[in-house]
C-alpha cells in the first residue's frame, strides 16, 4: 500500500543493473568518514559517512543548499579552490587518503575526472579539448597515439559519429548535449577510475538528457560515478546507490530501489514524495 | 448621428503622470544629444584648426636659381675628387645665383636682403645635388633651391592685406618676389625636409625625424618593460596570489600610482634612474623606463579586468582535468585574456606616446640636431618636439607645431587601429 503510493509520482523503472545489491560485499572505492566542510567558519556539511562502490552510479539527492556539491567537490579536492573552505575528517580512494599530506592534487584529479553543471568545454577545436588532458599528463605525446585516444573517448562518450568529420572545428560551434559528451569525453580521455558529475543534465532537454542518462549508465561498467542531480526521476533512473542530503546531514544512504520506495528516514520519504524540498 | 472624440481608455492621459514621463524621457534624449554634438563640434573645431595650420608644414617654397658650377667659377682642375667637392663654398655660389638673377645695383646692406631670401636650406640643398650628382660639376645647372621662411610664409599666406602686412619680407624683398614670381621661378612642392630632418634652429630646415626615432625608442623600451612586468604581475596577483591584507594593500597601491600625475614619475626616475644609476642623460633608453613606470599600472589594472572576465568554468575545467596552476593560467586563462590585455597594453602606450611632463624632468628637453642611432644617445621625442616648436618665437615654427601635432595624431590613430585589429584577431 505504502510501496504503491510512493511509486506512483515517481512513475519511473528502475535501472535493471542490480550491482548496488550483488556486489554490496565488494570493497569501496570511496570510502568518507567524518567529513565536515565549512565556507569561512559556516558549516556547509557536518559529519558525512559514505562508502561509494566501485563501478556503479551513486546519486547524491537533496535539496538545493543541502551540501550534495560541496561533498562531490570534496572528493578531488575542488574546494581547494576556495579560500575560505574548512576540510576535515577523511576521504579515501583505494584506502589512500585524498587530503594526505603528499598526495598531488594533480595526480589525484587525473584518477578522479568531473563533469559540471554548465558544459564547459575550452573555446578550442573539439580535438584539442579531448587531446588537452592525456598531453599535459604526458599519456601520449605521438601523433597516432594522441589520435586513437581522442577517437576512443569520443566513441565511449557517443560523440564520434557526429563529429568525426570536424574535429578541427570549435567546440563551442556545438549543441548543448553535444558539449556535455564533449566534456564526458575529455573526462575519460585521462582514463580516471572515478567520474563526478554535478547535475550534468540541468542545462539540457529532455532529449539531450537522455543521451547523457544512456551515457552513464553504459560507462558504470569501467568507472566508479558520482552524480549529484536534482532529478530525482533521473536519480531512480540512472543509480544504483542513492545517498540522500539535508542540510549538510547524509541523512540515509541504500540502494535506489529502497531508498525511493521504503526509505527508512521520515526526511527522505518526505522528500521523494515530493513534500519538503 | 456623431460620436464624441475622447480618449481611449489606453491613451496616456488615461493615467496619471505618464505624460510627464514621457516629456522627462524627451527631455534626456535632448539633453543627451546636446552634450554629444557639443563635444564633436569641439573635437571638429580642434581638427580643422591644426590642419589648417598644419598643412603648411608638409609644403615648401622652392626657387629657381641657375648655379654656376664651371670648374673656373669653383676654382678646381678637372676631375673634382670628393674632397673638392665637400670644400666647394657652396654660400657664395648660392649668393652670385641670386645676383645674377636681379640684375639692379644693389647696394651691399641690399644684397644681404637679397641673399636672405635663400636661407640656410638652400646651401644645404645645393651640397646634396652637387654630392648626388657630381657630373653636375663643370655645368652651369638649372635647380630649385629652398627658400627662407620669411619667403615660405610670404609664399603660403593669403594675399589679404592682413597677411601682407604681418609679413618680414622687406617692401624691396616683396619687389624682387614679384619679380621671380613673374619669372616663374617660385613654386611650392611637398615637404621632404620637415620627415627626415631633426631639430633646427632654422624653420625652413626643422623636422620631426628625430623626435619620431625618439619616440620610437623609447615606446620601443616602454613597451617591453610594461607589457613584460605589468602582465606577470597582473597574472600573479589574480591568479596565484593570495588573497590577503598584504595584496589588498598592493592592489589599493597600484590603483593610486593610475592617478598620480605624470611629472611625478619623472622626477622618480630623475632621482632613481640618472641620479642613482647614473644613466646618460636625454637619453630615449631613461625616457622609456620612465614611460614604462607611468603606464605600469595601467597595464596591470586593465590586464588584471581581463583576467577576471575571463569565465571561472574554464578555469574550473582546467583544473578538472588535472592541469597544475600554471597550465590552466598560460594554456586557457591567459589566452582568453589576451584581448583585452593587449587592448589595455595598447591604450597604455598611446598615453605614452602624447606624454611630454616625465620626458621634461629626465632632460629630453633639450635641443638636438642629430636623430639618436641608440638607446643611450640623447633623443628628443615628438611630444616634446611640439613643445619645443610652440615656446620658438620665429614665425615659421608655428605651423611645424601644429604639423608635428598632426604627425603625433597619425600615430596615435595607427596605434589605436592596431588594437582594434588585434583585438578582432585574438577573438576569433
Amino acid at each position: 500500500m505504502l510501496e504503491n503510493k510512493l511509486i506512483q509520482p515517481l512513475n519511473v523503472s528502475y535501472s535493471s543493473d542490480e550491482a548496488g545489491s550483488e556486489r554490496a560485499d565488494e570493497a569501496a572505492k570511496i570510502v568518507a568518514s567524518g567529513v565536515n566542510v565549512s565556507y569561512a567558519g559556516r558549516p556547509a556539511i557536518t559529519n558525512v559517512n559514505l562508502n561509494i562502490r566501485s563501478k556503479a552510479v551513486t546519486a547524491l539527492i537533496g535539496p538545493s543548499g543541502c551540501g550534495k556539491t560541496t561533498f562531490l567537490r570534496c572528493i578531488n579536492r575542488m574546494n581547494d579552490l576556495i579560500e575560505t573552505c574548512q576540510v576535515s575528517g577523511s576521504i579515501t580512494l583505494d584506502n589512500e587518503d585524498v587530503y594526505g599530506d603528499d598526495v598531488d592534487v594533480v595526480v589525484l584529479r587525473r584518477r578522479i575526472g568531473m563533469v559540471f553543471q554548465k558544459p564547459n568545454p575550452f573555446p578550442k577545436s573539439i580535438f584539442e579539448n579531448v587531446a588537452y588532458g592525456p598531453r599535459i599528463h604526458g599519456q601520449a605525446n605521438k601523433g597516432d597515439d594522441l589520435n586513437e585516444i581522442v577517437e576512443r573517448s569520443l566513441i565511449r562518450a557517443g560523440l564520434w559519429d557526429e563529429v568525426k568529420d570536424r574535429l578541427d572545428a570549435p567546440a563551442t560551434g556545438l549543441s548543448g548535449g553535444q558539449q556535455q559528451r564533449l566534456c564526458i569525453a575529455r573526462a575519460i580521455a585521462v582514463e580516471p577510475d572515478v567520474i563526478l558529475m554535478d547535475e550534468p543534465c540541468s542545462a539540457l532537454d529532455p532529449i539531450a538528457t537522455a543521451r547523457i542518462e544512456e551515457l552513464i549508465d553504459d560507462l558504470k561498467t569501467k568507472y566508479t560515478i558520482v552524480i549529484v542531480t536534482h532529478s530525482m526521476q533521473q536519480a531512480a533512473r540512472v543509480s544504483q546507490r542513492t545517498a540522500f542530503f539535508h542540510l549538510g546531514e547524509l541523512v540515509e544512504e541504500n540502494e535506489a530501489k529502497v531508498i525511493f520506495t521504503n526509505p527508512s528516514d521520515d526526511r527522505t520519504r518526505a522528500y521523494v514524495t515530493g513534500s519538503i524540498g | 448621428m456623431t460620436e464624441r472624440k475622447s480618449p481611449g481608455s489606453l491613451s496616456s492621459s488615461a493615467m496619471p503622470g505618464v505624460v510627464e514621463r514621457h516629456r522627462g524621457e524627451e527631455r534626456f534624449k535632448f539633453l543627451g544629444l546636446a552634450a554629444i554634438l557639443v563635444s564633436l563640434s569641439f573635437l571638429a573645431f580642434f581638427l580643422v584648426s591644426i590642419i589648417g595650420t598644419g598643412y603648411g608644414a608638409f609644403l615648401q617654397t622652392a626657387l629657381k636659381v641657375e648655379v654656376d658650377l664651371t670648374y673656373d667659377s669653383l676654382g678646381l682642375v678637372e676631375p673634382a675628387t670628393e674632397e673638392d667637392i665637400a670644400n666647394i663654398r657652396y654660400r657664395s655660389i648660392v649668393r652670385s645665383a641670386m645676383r645674377d638673377i636681379i640684375t639692379e645695383d644693389v647696394g651691399r646692406r641690399e644684397a644681404r636682403t637679397l641673399y636672405g631670401m635663400l636661407g640656410a636650406a638652400a646651401e644645404f640643398d645645393l651640397r646634396d645635388i652637387v654630392v648626388e650628382q657630381p657630373q653636375l660639376i663643370g655645368t652651369v645647372a638649372s635647380l630649385w633651391l629652398t627658400s627662407s621662411d620669411d619667403v615660405d610664409l610670404y609664399n603660403k599666406g593669403d594675399a589679404s592685406e592682413a597677411s601682407q602686412l604681418q609679413t618680414r619680407l622687406s617692401e624691396k624683398q616683396q619687389e624682387w618676389y614679384a619679380t621671380l614670381e613673374a619669372q616663374g621661378r617660385i613654386k611650392t612642392r611637398f615637404n621632404w625636409t620637415f620627415l627626415t630632418s631633426s631639430d633646427s634652429r632654422d624653420p625652413e630646415v626643422a623636422g620631426v625625424y628625430g623626435a619620431m626615432i625618439g619616440s620610437f625608442f623609447a615606446l620601443g623600451v616602454c613597451l617591453l618593460l610594461s607589457c613584460v612586468v605589468g602582465v606577470l604581475a597582473a597574472v600573479y596577483l589574480e591568479e596565484f596570489a593570495a588573497r590577503n591584507r598584504w595584496t589588498q594593500f598592493l592592489e589599493i597601491n597600484i590603483n593610486n600610482l593610475a592617478a598620480v600625475p605624470s611629472i611625478t614619475f619623472g622626477l622618480l626616475g630623475l632621482a632613481i634612474f640618472l641620479g642613482f644609476f647614473g644613466l646618460p642623460r636625454s637619453a630615449s633608453l631613461v625616457g622609456g623606463m620612465v614611460l614604462a613606470l607611468m603606464t605600469l599600472p595601467t597595464v596591470i589594472i586593465s590586464s588584471r579586468v581581463a583576467l577576471q572576465a575571463v569565465a571561472p568554468s574554464i578555469r574550473e575545467a582546467a583544473f578538472g582535468i588535472g592541469a597544475s596552476r600554471v597550465q590552466a593560467v598560460f594554456h586557457h586563462v591567459v589566452p582568453l585574456a589576451m584581448p583585452g590585455i593587449l587592448t589595455g597594453v595598447i591604450l597604455g602606450m598611446a598615453r605614452a606616446l602624447g606624454e611630454t611632463a616625465p620626458l621634461l624632468m629626465i632632460g629630453m628637453i633639450a635641443f638636438i640636431a642629430d636623430p639618436p642611432s641608440t638607446l643611450t644617445q640623447p633623443a628628443s621625442a615628438l611630444p616634446v618636439q611640439v613643445y619645443l616648436w610652440a615656446d620658438s618665437p620665429e614665425r615659421g615654427f608655428a605651423e611645424k607645431t601644429a604639423g608635428a601635432i598632426l604627425v603625433l595624431l597619425v600615430f596615435l590613430l595607427l596605434m589605436n587601429l592596431m588594437a582594434v585589429i588585434l583585438r578582432r584577431k585574438f577573438e576569433k
